[in-house]
């Protein structure tokens, strides 16, 4: 018996004394921090310090709801859950997810470029000619973060190194030391960038240059800013436009074909997107937002062609009756559709008529006057005049219209978005020209854009004089150029005209709007999550 | 050497006759069993020492020699280790009255009672401190338990399933019910101590029915029946809706009444012709149809003295209310046991489980309730329309029901097994070591066609999962049992053991399949992989224990249990790994003491108290190291992937700690006519795992560390009655089971130290969950226009209460309004036996919990004047009502709307009404049986909920909180008719 006890005991010591390595985690399907201090690693956080701008670019309605609603040129369609920042009502508080979203991602976006400024001079076998161009790259990105929070929050946390422990406390920096710090990294990004990327796509020295020259021109305006800002926005403006090979194209139309227009001499800088679904994530879903509801209408059913409607934007009667004069200037017609050709051939009634409609016959007309009953007795479709046109109805802005999706359900789009278009540099040089008070230096610049806008024949007609240059002339201009391209709300803050304006021009709008609403409220999140305080803007 | 007929009769110590007895010839299988009145008749060959042997569950055998005689009448004892009286107690068994910890046991014929779809269920109700409620109506859903309430946010609340001895992970629903033998449920900390790490949550032990010797039984039972649903949902119907529609245009300017084209502006032609025609069209009463359940079970139970089996065979079947959703589960066990020579015993156990499932995350009822009724779901043709109406989004939900259009298939296989060999090295001293391999492999494929919501005539899309976990067991004991002098009672225990699960899965999706009939069984017919819809993944875990307990017991009286049960665990990082978890119990029969012995009043009384800690690791693997995700780019179309830190380092991470304190108290009076336990507890929670959110700036959301406190304290009170005893036999008789027990929970701490975590809604002193919001105090009212105005607020929408009066509502303002633990909840069962008939009448209830039901702060109810809504009484001007707010087509849901989704969550719930009739003898015998029953059950007859009855709540059980609202499918009865016969 007691030899059994003793083979026994033996048997559990030689299992008990073997099993403990079992105890060792065995990581396989993840990936490590350490990766990033080896050079694939390193490589790897880079690419993944680019994949954050999409999320404001483009990818879902966070930041596209945050720049074109509550504006002078867009009102909310019929759908949709973020009207409240086009009402400014209650609803627009620190708990919208879209706030918080846009908060999150951008913060998540600089402790990656963070990561990769801190470690990268420790990296083994880190090309030393290389290391500063990536570093710049980073910097570059960090800097763009940060510009978006401190055009969206004004004073936000600071922070330059990447956060490797638990950390409860967060300060909100006076907009002053933000601007600091994105202008050190810009400035860092333009010495060490190269004019042109190895990979199309990676920032670049003129695309550094191209978001100082934004930042100096917005700085200017606030508490932080003085008038030597004007000076630097418009000379970094005018070196990108002369200094390289940028230029505008020809035909202004021709910016928003899908493929050709996404990379051209127009084009300093975009958001990559792809039709590879593996690398595309959500994609540019801006074709989503931006289409009246046409697929009810008889004679029309959804493609991919016309899109699918989310009926978000509407233009608003400013942009569509005022803006734009439509016999000179070409860019209204170029980015608003205004007929749809039935796709769904059959019989219908129409204003109490029965039509038979083919395919390719006109199905849908948003006319942009009345027409009185006998002029619409002839015609076989559905007609809106301005006044039939509501949240459902409306002409359709065509810029994002993507047609390569795959099927008409896909939200992911694969159009790049030209974030920095050279037009741009051309009117913040005038801005800033203007600003600083030499107007008739800005005019050269405003007349080039207009110019190019010019429907054939009409350059002469599309120019304008020294007198009529002011700053409305100047976001009218802009308007009219960049309609929808989610830049308007961060324009009208940065010139003061915020409220002015949506109060002229965006009746929905109007009602609510207080001048608190030039800063959007920070996240109740971050500021529950905060050990101490962490205000709330006023207002909210 | 001639046949000679014998015959007797077999009666207990009442005189009462014993029916059913195994009488078998010793050495042999000559045998019979006897009849209802205890008789029995068998031919023997005498060679003269032939023994009889007499058994039967529940009584000491009994052997008698045959001698010359013919006529042996017997008397059975009852035996110590009925099912009732034993206790398992884990790596060994006890009887009741030598126990310490706090344990409650449901007996076979509890369980058996009321036919279940899966094992769980059987807890519903039963058992004090265990907490059960379904999570959710669609066939197959699962159940959630609780014992005892939560202690941990992160680390995981389920209890510990130990089937047959091996720890299970992943729950016991493959288990066909009717395998079962016994569930005992360990609750303190001396009970789960020697399950140490995994015991923190009570640990839940399951015994399956092992063969036995004597006359092979072949049962065979089966129940059928219908569902139909418990109530509908009250939408609006056509002409409600109208003006639903209308008043929601009328709130924003953009519906005048006095233009006698309003209506033409605002309906499309399909919602004219309905209006003109006062159709209405009932989604929810065109989808939902009877639905069918079916149950079959057929097993063999037998053996010698050396050998003895149980195998068992089970088919169930449910279709749901809802066309396309079911489940199906195919299950067979094999229970072996075989002694060799004196002192070895092997043996095996092993469950094949195979089930599908139809329809799990799909649910078309949510589609039918926001219907518009306006539209016409069939054409003249009577071809279902697929959009009924100009509304983009919203498709047919009856286009879901047709075959082929949604495919949502799970198929489950399980092999759960246990092996065993036992020795006894020498008298008392046994070493059995046990390995339980349990593998699971889960496949999923869905389908989703151009003619379905998801879709919306995009092409179609497949994806296909696939995940295998290996899980297994292994584990050495060493028992001694020793009687020292007449009085002292040593029992000792010592375990070595390693626990391992590896977890492996594939995923792949795509979109564009050519032809809709590919379902989703061949994925490479389309060049379009889904982003994110790629991926594989690996998992594996390991815990290593050394446990040791010592069972000490004097003279019956006083008993004392110490354990000590050291855990490793993979998961933390180097030095935090290891914890150490003792406990300690003492339990005083004072029914054994002298003093007693003239107090007539009581047959039992014991008072037990115990204390001691227990370990939670439960959260998944690599949370210590910091860990990169995935970042999806590309440079002019080039693929550049990337990667993004996406949590901190944690190397710090360790055990997180349950102490607990358990007294309990144990009675039987009258002759044991009422018996019953009383249990009082409290349990402080340390090292919380915790994931402490962090603020973004730091650019991470989250961090799971160890950090705060909780205290769990509460009262658990079980009783037994036996009102009404059969004055003879077939009397009328009247027993009644009761359990009802109350659980407080309280966070004492946090990541601040006692402060107040409002981003996470954690409150000191308050339970886990509350639910911290903006308290709905009415709807804004026409006289109080300015006021609403200086809110920012508009008449018609909802008002909030300004808590702290600063005529602003802002985020000071939310306040706790309610919490998920129920004040109390309890169960009974009243069983009645009068001649044949048998009557059981299972209840469950709980009270003084709330609910927040996403149901009423969705589609179904956001008054956006778009899709169907809930009958609610909306506020207009000529209606100016408190309860809801004036529909608005502006906003897509209300402001303030998730103050309308809080609810009180109690209901009585009549879980079950059981009719049964167990036929004579003389009737069964007639087709062989020796046992015959048919019962008629009724499922979910009747409820008591306010949720369901005022608020058009689905079910309150079906914890809405947790679930997607696709979830919610409706609350059905169920009418059952069954059979049990055995041969």
């Amino acid at each position: 018996m007691n030899k059994q006890i003793l083979y026994i005991s033996l048997f559990i010591a030689v299992f008990v004394s073997a099993c403990d390595k079992e105890l060792t985690e065995d990581v396989r399907s993840q990936i490590t921090d350490d990766y990033i201090n080896t050079v694939p690693g390193f490589e790897d956080a880079v690419r993944g310090s680019y994949s954050h701008i999409k999320s404001f670019y483009g990818g879902g309605e966070p930041g596209v709801s945050l720049s074109v609603f509550g504006t002078d040129e867009f009102t909310n369609g019929s759908d949709g859950s973020f009207k409240s920042l086009n009402l400014y009502d209650n609803g627009l508080n620190p708990r919208l997810s879209v706030i918080t979203t846009v908060w999150n991602s951008l913060y998540i976006g600089i402790n990656n470029c963070n990561a990769v400024v801190s470690r990268a001079d420790n990296i083994v076998g880190l090309n030393a000619a290389i290391k500063p161009i990536r570093v710049g790259e980073a910097r570059f990105l960090r800097a763009y973060y940060y510009f978006l929070l401190v055009q969206t929050y004004g004073p936000v946390h600071i922070s330059t190194e990447e956060t490797v422990e638990v950390m409860k406390t967060a300060t909100r920096s006076d907009i002053k030391d933000v601007y600091n710090v994105i202008i050190a990294d810009l400035d860092f990004a333009v010495a060490n960038l190269p004019v042109s990327a190895s990979n199309y796509g990676r920032a670049t020295k003129p695309a550094a240059e191209f978001l100082l020259s934004k930042v100096y021109l917005t700085r200017a305006t606030t508490t932080a800013g003085s008038n030597a800002d004007y000076t630097k926005a418009a000379d970094l403006a005018k070196k990108i436009i002369s200094g390289y090979n940028f230029a505008l194209l020809p035909n202004y139309e021709r910016i928003f074909d899908q493929g050709a227009g996404e990379k051209s001499s127009e084009v300093v800088w975009a958001v990559q997107n792809s039709a590879n679904l593996q690398t595309n994530g959500a994609g540019n879903t801006l074709h989503l937002y931006f289409i009246m509801e046409y697929d009810v209408l008889p004679g029309m059913q959804r493609d991919i062609v016309n899109g699918r409607p989310f009926k978000r934007f509407r233009a608003t009667p400013f942009v569509l009756n005022q803006l734009f004069d439509r016999a000179n200037d070409s860019r209204y017609n170029a980015v608003f559709k205004r007929v749809f050709l039935a796709n769904k051939p059959g019989n219908y009634t129409i204003r109490g008529k029965q039509v038979s409609l083919k395919t390719g016959d006109t199905a849908i007309f948003v006319p942009d006057r009345e027409y009185t009953t006998g002029e619409l007795a002839n015609m076989n479709y559905s007609v809106y005049p301005p006044s039939l046109q509501d949240e459902r109805r409306f002409p359709t802005l065509t810029k994002f219209l993507d047609r390569t999706r795959l099927d008409i359900s896909q939200e992911s789009g694969s159009r790049d978005f030209l974030v920095f278009r050279i037009a741009e540099a051309y009117l913040i040089a005038a801005e800033a020209l203007m600003m600083s008070g030499k107007t008739g230096e800005a005019l050269k610049f405003v007349n080039d854009v207009r110019s190019r806008a010019a429907r054939p024949g009409s350059v002469p007609a599309m120019q304008v004089t020294e007198g009529q240059l002011n700053i409305d002339f100047i976001l009218d201009e802009r308007s009219r150029e960049f309609l929808g391209e989610l830049m308007r709300w961060f324009d009208l803050v940065r010139t003061k005209k915020l409220v002015e304006r949506v109060k002229k021009y965006n009746a929905q709008a109007a009602v609510n709007i207080k001048d608190y609403h030039i800063l959007r409220p920070v996240p109740q999140d971050q500021i529950d999550r905060t050990q101490g305080s962490f205000p709330q803007n006023s207002g909210y | 050497m001639s046949q000679q007929p014998i015959k007797g009769k077999v009666t207990d110590s009442t005189g009462a006759p014993l029916a059913n007895v195994s009488v078998l010839v010793k050495g042999t299988r000559n045998g019979t069993n006897t009849g209802e009145d205890g008789s029995y008749a068998l031919n023997i060959q005498r060679k003269g020492n032939e023994v009889l042997v007499f058994s039967i569950v529940g009584y000491t055998p009994t052997e008698i020699p045959a001698g010359t005689g013919n006529e042996f009448n017997v008397t059975l004892n009852p035996d110590d280790k009925v099912m009732e009286n034993v206790v398992v107690v884990g790596y060994g068994s006890q009887r009741r009255k030598d126990i310490t910890g706090a344990i409650s046991s449901i007996s076979e014929k509890s369980l058996r009672e009321v036919p279940v779809t899966n094992a769980p269920q059987m807890l519903q109700g039963r058992a004090a401190g265990v907490y059960v409620v379904n999570q959710g109506n669609k066939p197959g859903a699962g159940v959630q338990v609780r014992v005892r309430g939560r202690r941990s946010f992160n680390a995981g609340n389920d209890p510990l399933y130990v089937i047959d001895g091996i720890p299970i992970t992943g729950g016991f629903n493959d288990i066909n019910p009717n395998d079962i033998e016994s569930i005992d449920v360990l609750k303190d900390a001396s009970a789960t101590a020697i399950y140490g790490s995994r015991g923190a949550n009570g640990v839940i032990i399951i015994t399956t029915k092992r063969g036995k010797s004597g006359i092979t039984t072949v049962n065979y039972s089966n129940y059928l029946g219908v569902s139909t649903p418990y109530k509908y949902a009250d939408v609006f119907d056509g002409p409600e809706y109208a003006e639903y529609k209308r008043e929601s245009r009328r709130a924003v300017g953009q519906y005048i009444d006095n233009d006698p084209t309003a209506d033409e502006k605002l309906f499309e032609a399909v919602e004219l012709e309905s209006i003109k025609l006062g159709r209405s069209t009932d989604y929810q009463r065109m989808m939902i149809e009877n639905g069918f359940i079916q149950n079959h079970d057929l097993s063999i139970l037998g053996g010698t003295e050396k050998t003895r089996y149980n195998i068992s065979f089970n088919y169930f079947n449910e279709k749901g209310i809802i066309p396309g959703q079911d489940f199906t589960r195919y299950t067979t066990r094999v229970n072996v046991d075989q002694g060799i020579g004196e002192r070895f015993k092997v043996g095996l156990s092993t469950l094949g489980s195979y089930s599908v499932r139809n329809g799990e995350d799909v649910n078309p009822f949510g589609g039918a309730l926001a219907e518009n009724p306006l539209g016409k779901a069939y054409d003249e043709a009577g071809k279902l329309i697929f959009l009924p109406t100009g509304d983009g989004l919203r498709s047919n939900p009856l286009s879901e029901l047709v075959p082929g259009a949604v495919i949502n298939r799970g198929k489950r296989f399980r092999l759960l097994s246990s092996f065993y060999g036992e020795a006894e090295i020498i008298d008392g001293l046994k070493f059995r070591m046990n390995f339980g391999p349990d593998l699971v492999q889960n496949r999923k494929g869905n389908f989703r066609g151009t003619f379905s919501n998801e879709r919306r005539l995009g092409a179609p899309s497949a994806n296909n999962s696939e995940d295998f976990v290996l899980l297994y067991t292994w584990e050495n004991i060493l028992t001694y049992k020793k009687t020292l002098g007449e009085k002292h009672n040593l029992d000792l225990t010592g375990l070595y053991s390693v626990q391992t699960r590896n977890f492996e899965s594939s995923n792949a999706g795509v979109t564009g399949l050519p032809v809709e009939s590919l379902e989703y069984y061949n994925l490479g017919q389309t060049g379009n992989p889904l982003a994110n819809t790629l991926g594989s993944n690996y998992s594996k875990w390991t815990i290593l224990s050394y446990m040791g307990r010592i069972n000490y017991g004097f003279d019956g009286r006083f008993l004392v249990t110490f354990t000590v049960r050291a855990d490793g665990s993979s998961k933390f990082a180097a030095g935090n790994k290891w914890g150490l978890f003792p406990s300690g119990a003492v339990a005083w029969n004072v029914i054994e003491e002298n003093f007693m012995k003239n107090v007539g009043i009581f047959s039992n009384l014991k008072i037990r108290a115990s204390y001691g800690s227990t370990g939670n690791e439960g959260i998944d693997p690599y949370q210590t190291p910091g860990l990169l995700s995935r970042t999806s780019y590309d440079f002019d179309g080039a693929a550049a992937f990337g990667y993004r830190p996406s949590s901190i380092p944690n190397l710090n991470l360790r055990w997180e700690t349950t102490t607990s304190a358990n007294i309990g108290l144990d009675f039987g009076i009258l002759n044991d006519r009422i018996n019953g336990s009383i249990e009082v507890y409290r349990a402080e929670t340390t090292d919380l795992l915790l994931p402490q959110l962090l603020p973004i700036s730091t650019g991470f959301t989250s961090i799971l560390t160890n950090v705060g406190s909780t205290k769990n304290s509460g009262i658990e009170v079980t009783i037994s009655s036996q009102n009404i005893v059969p004055k003879k036999e077939e009397g009328f008789s009247w027993t009644t089971d009761l359990n009802f027990f109350s659980n407080r929970e309280e966070i004492t701490e946090l990541s601040l130290g006692k402060v107040d975590d409002v981003g996470n809604a954690r409150f000191i002193g308050q339970p886990q969950r509350v639910f911290f919001d903006f308290e709905k105090i009415g709807i804004w009212q026409s006289k109080d226009a300015a006021l609403a105005q200086s809110f920012n607020a508009k008449v018609g929408q909802i008002r909030v209460a300004d808590r702290n009066n600063n005529g602003v509502i802002d985020p000071n303002d939310r306040s706790i309004l309610g919490t998920d633990i129920p004040d109390f909840s309890g169960g009974m069962t009243n069983r009645f036996g009068y001649k044949n008939f048998d009557l059981s009448v299972v209840l469950f209830a709980r009270f003084g919990n709330m609910i927040q039901s996403p149901l009423h702060n969705g589609a179904i109810s956001n008054l956006f004047g778009r899709y169907n809504n809930f009958d609610v009484d909306y506020w207009t001007l000529s209606n100016p009502t408190n309860a809801y707010p004036q529909p608005n087509t502006n906003q897509e849901f209300p402001i303030y709307g998730s103050t309308l989704q809080y609810f009180d969550g109690s209901f009585i719930k009549l879980r079950s009404m059981s009719l049964g009739y167990t036929f004579r003898e003389s009737v069964a015998r007639k087709i062989r049986a020796k046992n015959l029953r048919i019962y008629v059950t009724s499922q979910d007859p009747l409820m008591w909920s306010p949720y369901v009855r005022d608020h058009n709540g689905i079910d309150p059980e079906v914890d809405p909180g947790g679930n997607p609202p696709a979830a919610n499918t409706p609350l059905s009865r169920k009418f059952l008719l069954g059979i049990n016969v055995s041969f």
